[in-house]
């Protein structure tokens, strides 16, 4: 698989609205604005583009910044893994909401996206984070409505994600062992 | 993990954060040493070395500042190898003393040779011969009839390799020695010595082109690249193993590298990346050593190096390795200059009650050993190659004693 695809996935994973609609006020509508997605591209772009300068400030190698992505990977694939849920509500349309459902785009978006840019360049990740963050908000408005019609059905596809982003973490994890 | 909240959401990860940051990645040493620099801790070293020896060519083998003595022990391999490491200086820092002081260590390995049939071993106690110690004082020869193009121990050469490969099996490992009490082959295998084995018979082969040496060490790092670790059952393989680097790096010069091999080299890059990248988190603190253990000692890192460096130079032998070249290069300019910023330095070794002991020298808590000298040197003298661009090892010829 090429860098691309691999980021692409991975990058869609992190961001994709799997069981966003499945919280606890689920019973209401989603209020996901195209704003929140405008946001996170924004975001992921701006980590993906200053992956060098920020391992150089940090003092970091990219590999080890690898198992640092792996970990801040584990709450969000647990999450999915274990409840089917997401770590974001979409639910809500306060402000402090929509502050919550930017986490979409929040630590583990921008880590993995740091991490993948140091792997596989500066391009390829921003790429990868442009494709999969307008799918996810393509996803969004799908799946909504046919998620609260089958939720038991929509917790497993969560937690199938949550077992994917697992698999996510872990390849970041071999990737810090045995990279130079 | 609430998501109710975005207070504790946010909260929760600034904790995260921090803690990947203290416990999982924290910052990495970074020297400002250059090729100046590198190349001064170098000669140093070559100094300690030549500084340290006995008159009938033995070295100082260990020293302990605490008690400012030393054990009094004693290893022929460890000799072969500050040797060879002198040759290393004559050859490619130009030093007329390294040369002097190498051959006179020439000398006590000579009078430590048993002869059987159509072979010599090293062996100064007359009852075994380890292959290590043969191996490295045959690697020792090779680099002085390259620095001085001197054929004189070309017959010695010859005997030397041929007690490698009587050791050699088909499958490419070794037996670790010979037994002259009982004239018998010793058994089992060892952690270096078919590093140390094959990269001599490579060396052979380039000193002797189409005498067959080469089969004996494809053979053998064959036999590394695919076999070794499982039979000696290294818990977690691939073994850091620089012999092999520098034989990888030999053949890779004058032939393809099979898959196997191909594949083990990756491997023994990304280990040496990884053991590079975890000493420059070890700072020395009390936090550093909760973390990270203690800072390794001249002979553990020093081998790294020599390990990254030699790869670093296959790299630009075989294109299928071009990947790894950046951060080969980045792995060992990072380690070589730690290595440079922890060497005892003139100033320094004033407050030790030996300084010319210490000057030069790495030091593990209070004790530096010659093999510390040894492995710092080769590694930080091939860094130099990194950082300079130079692709081949061998040394300008330079005129004999």
């Amino acid at each position: 698989m090429t860098g691309f695809v691999v980021s692409s996935i991975a990058i869609f994973l992190v961001v994709a609205p799997v069981g966003m609609q499945l919280g606890p006020d689920e019973t209401r509508g989603p209020r996901a604005a195209p704003a929140t997605f405008g946001l996170t591209l924004v975001a992921l772009l701006a980590a993906s583009a200053s992956s060098p300068a920020l391992l150089r400030w940090l003092s970091v190698s990219g590999p080890d910044f690898e198992l640092a992505a792996a970990i801040a990977l584990l709450p969000l694939a647990l999450r999915r893994s274990i409840s089917g849920t997401s770590t974001t509500s979409s639910a809500a349309s306060s402000g402090a909401s929509r502050v919550s459902l930017r986490l979409v785009g929040g630590p583990a978006a921008l880590v993995t996206a740091v991490a993948l840019s140091s792997r596989f360049g500066i391009v390829t990740a921003m790429a990868a984070s442009a494709g999969s963050t307008l799918l996810a908000a393509v996803a969004l408005g799908k799946v909504t409505a046919w998620e609260r019609r089958h939720v038991r059905i929509a917790r497993w596809v969560a937690r199938l994600f949550g077992a994917l982003l697992l698999g996510l973490a872990a390849g970041l994890t071999h990737d810090w062992l045995f990279t130079v | 993990m609430s998501t109710s909240s975005p207070r504790a959401a946010i909260g929760f990860w600034i904790v995260l954060v921090a803690a990947i940051r203290v416990l999982a990645i924290p910052p990495e040493h970074r020297s400002t040493a250059g090729a100046l620099e590198l190349r001064s801790a170098a000669s140093r070293a070559a100094d300690w070395m030549i500084r340290n020896q006995r008159p009938d060519g033995s070295y100082l083998y260990d020293y302990d500042r605490s008690s400012n003595r030393s054990s009094g022990e004693y290893n022929e391999v460890r000799h072969a190898g500050v040797t060879m490491a002198l040759y290393q200086a004559a050859g490619r820092l130009r030093d007329p003393k390294a040369l002097h002081a190498a051959d006179r260590a020439l000398g006590w390995m000579q009078a430590g040779l048993v002869r059987r049939s159509d072979w010599a071993a090293l062996a100064p106690s007359k009852r075994s011969a380890s292959l290590g110690a043969s191996a490295l004082m045959l690697v020792g020869l090779t680099e002085r009839r390259l620095l001085s193009g001197d054929r004189r121990y070309d017959p010695l050469m010859h005997e030397l390799a041929r007690f490698l490969v009587s050791l050699e099996a088909d499958d490419g490992s070794f037996s670790r020695g010979y037994d002259f009490t009982t004239e018998s082959i010793e058994r089992g295998p060892s952690t270096y010595y078919p590093g140390e084995s094959a990269w001599a018979l490579a060396l052979m082969h380039d000193a002797f082109p189409g005498e067959g040496w080469d089969r004996a060490s494809t053979n053998a790092l064959e036999y590394i690249a695919t076999r070794r670790d499982e039979v000696e059952k290294e818990p977690y393989p691939p073994f850091n193993d620089q012999w092999a680097a520098y034989t990888i790096a030999e053949i890779a010069r004058v032939r393809p590298l099979s898959p196997g091999q191909l594949a083990y080299t990756r491997r023994l890059a990304a280990r040496f990346g990884l053991l590079a990248r975890t000493e420059a988190q070890r700072d020395g603190s009390a936090y550093g050593r909760l973390l990270r253990g203690d800072t390794s000692r001249g002979a553990r890192a020093g081998t790294w190096l020599e390990g990254l460096a030699a790869l670093f130079r296959a790299s630009g032998f075989d294109p299928r390795l071009s990947d790894l070249r950046e951060p080969l290069a980045a792995r060992a300019i990072s380690l070589a200059g730690i290595m440079a910023d922890r060497q005892v330095t003139p100033e320094l070794a004033k407050a030790f009650p030996a300084p010319a002991v210490a000057e030069g020298a790495w030091f593990d808590d209070d004790e530096t050993r010659m093999d510390d000298q040894q492995h710092a040197f080769s590694g930080l003298l091939y860094t130099l190659d990194v950082v300079e661009g130079r692709a081949e090892r061998a040394p300008e010829e330079i005129p004999p004693p």
